[in-house]
């Protein structure tokens, strides 16, 4: 009974196609928002599912890595082990996640998704059981962001019997991984217990000494319990989570010539920059279902709160200084070296050159009932399966940002004693009513998908500084957006499928009401084949954005998330995978797997905007920080008790800045016609059965050491993850 | 109890009726609400409407301050540059009269730097374009480098030296400054690698001479920009941005209105606030952070070499004056006149009231700042204080009466 309702749960909420599968254990009790892989063939839009078994291949903790394995997914990576990832989807700005619907079981996990997008906390991914991947008009059903597409993290379900896991593991650079979970079903009542430690002395060295790295513990509890009552089941959920991070991080990267020296290297002025944060979770969850008809009710609240203390730039008491980003530009310019030289600790600081430090301190809570539903019909003879859902939504952000100042001496921060300093002291919130409704009616040969999502979003902005009372902003904003969509069968394996829908990106509370929201109108057509153990998709897609809208938080400089308008702009590409299981003897077999992504943008006027990533803007220039080519393989071998696996990953320049060439105005962006470094890396990884329990496992990430600057920003380039062994032990009982 | 086809209905129901609404050409929406502070906007608006003829305004300042003091300081830069050359004529005579001549040319130098400090306060326009370009290249302070005036000494020796592609730390008052009142013939240069090439091999007399010539080549470049400044503003047949400034507004103007105009005025006049009172007073009174910490910190004054703080000083303060005032005669239109038309008498008295106090207090006090930092800082904190009576009431009742907007540069708050 047990297995039959949440299977039924994961594919019935939401299995696009008439004909229902019957989930295999690998599917069973996990709250999916795609469903089984088999379902996947047939939806009309481009699906991704990177299930436990693939996860835990390669035992990444980098999100990132998990998906340059995915097409269409953009990438800047920040600090190498992935704790803040900048994800984007068909060629939306990676920076913070912020335009991706960031999920969790399928609630949204980011701080406060609406009032503060930027994804300053991700969920760790060492411990997710699957990550499922959407794009297209499929995102019509997850808000509110529906340029792009929609990300969700699955964790480990509660086992139906006695069943646990504990998997150690230590790598280079003093990383250490501890990962147990045990769990079991009484009766109807289940429980799990998850718990996860990561941590690494960092990659980095700092001009001065200590380490540069980080502490991570994540704690996880499920309790279940099912019961039926006539021809209805039920089942009730509650998941409570807390998570931990201490990092050494900072957003002060080198020079390029300094990179190109030590691409490891961290300047003294850096050595007090530590992240902290706490985050907490509650997730209630109550199913039920009947023959043709489900209804999930999850009632959701999380709590984040971080203080990140990092060099901000400089001050003087004299006046004005320059960005960092310009100094590190221009290290040996007259007007500069005297600031890189103190960055650096070679040279104390005057009255000029005061290092600042800010404590961004910043208290989230995002809390909502979502109730989705799906009704299965036939009407003139035509198979229907309807599917609806209305999400109450809740979230704010507290801002206690301040700043506190430092003389470099002998290369130790020594503060100046002028205390600490209030910078932005504000309150965004936003209370929120999304709906979808969508209906997907078979047509014999055609699965034709229509529906519509409803955002009504109330915000509230409120300046808390004393005196500011004044300083405040409410705004209602009502938008729908409609999607359709189609799959053409082709054959039993094959189909061509196509859709359009409506993007869209609310403006954060703060933002004048004047300022557009982002829009956009998205296309895209691909033909899908599937058949034992191959399968390929290619899908080109194409985005015309009405108004392109950027924000700028902290990562690329701003203090408060100041956003951008750009106007029309177009974004398009070709998403190409395919994947074969080649059978190279009775116990031995070889996955071979290729994803390939093209990505083209131009913005539609000439335009200058103080965005730092924009400048002065040409018509027909590129969109920053998008690679036109990126693309993984990756193979394995696959014995009776052991594998053997390598993915090699391509990703091609990125402009660091629209504006593609300096003019001589002083309001250039900074990093005009820069580019970061394309770069390859090559991941291994082994794994060998000792027991039907126990297995050891061996990996290197960037086998072939590859040192690129993956970005300029926030402030000067910083590498990628160097190279790095991993060992490990698995065992399950 | 729940009944499961009552829940069917309701779903079925309310997808109907949101199809309906969402079909019914609602499909998108907006409203907001502001508040009077929002977006950096003045927490009260004008009290009373206003018909103030604000062109008149611009007029008067343009024509009354600001041209006069870009054309004096034109004349300074000439007459500096001419007892300059005679300075160096009579080092290379070994004249008797060199000691008189360096004594005249500190003496131009001078003059020059009390009419170029009300100048400081009138940045406006040209002298803000390029990152402030123009400015910088004639005085760049707090950008200066001794060690970088102590290499083009040396550097442009050379034939193909051109003063004109120099960095803005190596030329302009603040160079003159350290090549005419610093007698210290050593180079300043500590990092390794950074010093002039030959220098510590040269004689006094080669040392001095080679500085007084590299005087020569900085005065006369500052007479060019001195010059480039006034072209700029007056250009040919009207042309300058005087022009453009005292039509505002108007059709075809590159200001939207007249009022964007008075506040670029009013964005000069707060120097007063971020320069004089913060970097020139509270920085060496350590009331902010400075090179001693939060102490008293006398070698962080603005003109070390020529002892000029405090005559700096006060002609900040006076040209803050002129330029709410207006200018020199009674006729003149400023923003005392402003401040009465919208019916703010009180903080037109109260400025005024403030900086002829200010102003006084300045000029009343005896020697060199970097003295009364030693011996009687209370009194440089008085005139702190004076001071910052002025930008306390700029930054509220000034700024709110006549609905401008605070520069970024005083948005922070040093108090």
């Amino acid at each position: 009974m047990k297995y039959s309702l949440l299977a039924t749960l994961i594919t019935g909420l939401v299995t696009t196609g008439a004909t229902a599968q019957t989930p295999d254990s690998a599917n069973l009790e996990r709250i999916s928002v795609l469903g089984a892989r088999n379902d996947m063939s047939s939806i009309a839009g481009s699906v991704a599912l990177i299930d436990e078994t693939e996860l835990e291949k390669f035992e990444y903790d980098d999100i990132a890595r998990i998906l340059a394995t995915v097409p269409g997914v953009n990438i800047r990576q920040e600090d190498g082990y992935g704790l803040r990832p900048n994800i984007g989807f068909r060629g939306v700005t990676p920076e913070r996640s912020k335009k991706i619907n960031i999920m969790e079981d399928g609630v949204l996990i980011g701080p406060a998704p609406y009032s503060a997008p930027a994804a300053y906390y991700f969920p760790m991914t060492s411990r997710m059981t699957a990550i499922e991947v959407t794009k297209g008009p499929s995102t019509i059903k997850y808000g509110p962001n529906t340029v792009a597409g929609a990300l969700n993290l699955v964790t480990r379900p509660v086992p139906v019997s006695s069943e646990g896991g504990i998997d150690v593991a230590l790598g280079g650079d003093g990383y250490q991984k501890a990962h147990s979970f045990y769990g079991n079903t009484i009766g109807q009542t289940g429980f799990l217990f998850e718990g996860l430690h990561l941590s690494a002395d960092g990659f980095k060295t700092l001009d001065t000494g200590g380490d540069t790295g980080f502490e991570k513990t994540d704690l996880m509890a499920k309790f279940n319990h099912e019961f039926a009552t006539g021809n209805v089941n039920h089942l009730l959920e509650l998941k409570l989570g807390y998570t931990e991070e201490t990092s050494d991080e900072t957003y002060l990267g080198l020079t390029d010539s300094d990179f190109r020296e030590s691409p490891y290297r961290r300047y003294a002025a850096s050595q007090l920059d530590k992240m902290d944060w706490e985050h907490t979770q509650a997730l209630f969850t109550y199913h039920l279902e009947a023959d043709a008809f489900n209804l999930t009710t999850r009632v959701y609240r999380n709590d984040f709160e971080r203080a990140w203390f990092k060099v901000n730039g400089f001050a003087s008491s004299l006046g004005a200084t320059p960005t960092l980003q310009a100094i590190l530009n221009a290290p040996d310019s007259d007007a500069y070296n005297r600031y890189y030289n103190v960055l650096t600790g070679a040279t104390d600081s005057t009255l000029q050159e005061i290092i600042v430090l800010g404590n961004n301190d910043r208290e989230y809570y995002s809390q909502g009932i979502q109730i989705d539903g799906e009704y299965r019909f036939t009407l003139m003879n035509l198979a229907h399966r309807f599917e609806a859902g209305v999400r109450f939504h809740e979230d704010e952000i507290q801002r206690n940002h301040t700043e506190q100042r430092f003389f470099m001496r002998s290369s130790e921060l020594v503060n100046t004693g002028e205390g600490i300093t209030p910078t932005s002291t504000n309150t965004e919130q936003s209370e929120t009513v999304s709906v979808y409704l969508q209906d997907t009616v078979d047509l014999g040969a055609i699965l034709l998908t229509a529906g519509v999502r409803g955002e009504f979003i109330d915000s509230d902005y409120q300046n808390r500084t004393t005196g500011f009372e004044q300083d405040y902003q409410r705004k209602s904003y009502r938008i729908w957006l409609p999607s359709i969509s189609a799959y053409y069968r082709l054959d039993a394996n094959s189909g061509i499928f196509g859709g359009v829908h409506k993007g869209f990106v609310p403006t954060s509370p703060i933002q004048d009401a004047a300022l557009e929201a982002e829009k956009s109108t998205n296309y895209e057509l691909g033909y899908r084949y599937a058949n034992n153990g191959t399968q390929a998709e290619i899908v080109g897609f194409y985005s015309d954005y009405s108004n392109l809208k950027e924000s700028c938080s902290n990562s690329a400089g701003c203090d408060t998330d100041e956003e951008f308008n750009a106007g029309e702009v177009d974004i398009y590409g070709l998403e190409v995978s395919a994947g074969q299981r080649y059978t190279l003897s009775d116990s031995l077999t070889m996955p071979v797997h290729l994803s390939y992504t093209y990505t083209d943008s131009e913005f539609n006027q000439t335009f200058y905007s103080d965005f730092e990533q924009w400048g002065f803007v040409n018509n027909g220039d590129a969109v920053p920080y998008l690679a036109e080519h990126m693309a993984s393989l990756s193979v394995g071998l696959e014995g009776q008790n052991w594998l053997v696996s390598a993915i090699l990953s391509y990703s091609g320049a990125m402009p660091e800045a629209a504006q593609t060439a300096l003019t001589g105005d002083a309001r250039d962006a900074t990093l005009a016609g820069v580019e970061t470094d394309s770069y390859t890396t090559l991941d291994l990884t082994a794994n060998y059965q000792l027991s039907a329990r126990s297995e050891v496992y061996a990996k290197a990430d960037n086998l072939l050491d590859d040192e690129s600057i993956v970005s300029r920003r926030p402030y000067g380039a910083r590498p990628n993850k160097p190279r790095q062994f991993v060992v490990g032990y698995k065992y399950r009982f | 109890m729940f009944s499961l086809n009552k829940i069917k209905q309701a779903m079925v129901l309310s997808v109907a009726l949101t199809a309906t609404f969402s079909l019914s050409g609602c499909g998108e929406s907006s409203s907001s609400e502001q508040g009077e502070q929002f977006g950096g906007s003045p927490q009260t608006p004008p009290t009373t409407p206003t018909q103030f003829n604000q062109k008149a305004l611009l007029e008067s300042v343009a024509n009354n301050v600001i041209l006069p003091t870009y054309k004096l300081f034109a004349d300074n830069t000439v007459s500096l540059s001419a007892a300059i050359s005679g300075y160096c004529d009579a080092q290379r005579a070994s004249s008797n009269d060199t000691a008189s001549w360096k004594t005249q040319s500190q003496q131009q130098w001078q003059d020059a730097m009390v009419t170029w400090q009300m100048a400081e306060m009138m940045q406006i326009g040209p002298l803000l374009e390029n990152n402030s370009n123009l400015r910088n290249k004639i005085y760049s302070w707090p950008n200066t480098s001794s060690c970088a005036v102590d290499q083009d000494v040396v550097l442009s020796e050379q034939a193909d030296y051109d003063i004109a592609t120099r960095t803005v730390s190596r030329k302009g008052l603040d160079a003159l400054e350290y090549l005419l009142f610093n007698d210290t013939l050593d180079h300043s240069c500590t990092s390794f690698g950074s010093e002039p090439v030959g220098w510590d091999a040269r004689t006094d007399e080669q040392k001095v001479q080679a500085r007084c010539a590299y005087a020569e080549k900085v005065a006369a470049d500052l007479t060019i920009q001195a010059q480039v400044l006034l072209n700029a503003w007056e250009g040919d047949d009207n042309s300058g941005y005087k022009n453009i400034f005292i039509n505002a507004g108007e059709p075809g103007n590159a200001f939207t209105d007249a009022q964007a105009a008075v506040n670029d005025i009013s964005d000069a006049m707060f120097y007063i606030d971020s320069a004089t009172k913060d970097a020139k007073l509270a920085a060496p009174l350590g009331i902010i952070a400075n090179d001693c910490g939060l102490s008293v910190c006398p070698e962080n004054v603005e003109s070390p070499y020529a002892q000029h703080s405090l005559q700096n000083i006060t002609a900040n303060i006076k040209a803050l004056n002129l330029l709410f005032k207006g200018g020199e005669s009674s006729d003149a239109v400023g923003f005392d006149d402003y401040l009465v038309d919208v019916g703010d008498s009180d903080t037109a008295l109260q400025m005024t009231a403030d900086l002829t106090q200010a102003l006084e207090y300045a000029q009343s006090l005896q020697n060199t700042l970097t003295h009364l930092l030693e011996n009687n800082p209370d009194s440089a904190r008085t005139l702190h204080g004076e001071v910052k009576d002025v930008t306390d009431k700029m930054k509220a009742d000034f700024i709110q009466s006549l609905s401008l907007e605070l520069p970024a540069t005083s948005a922070g708050d040093n108090d």
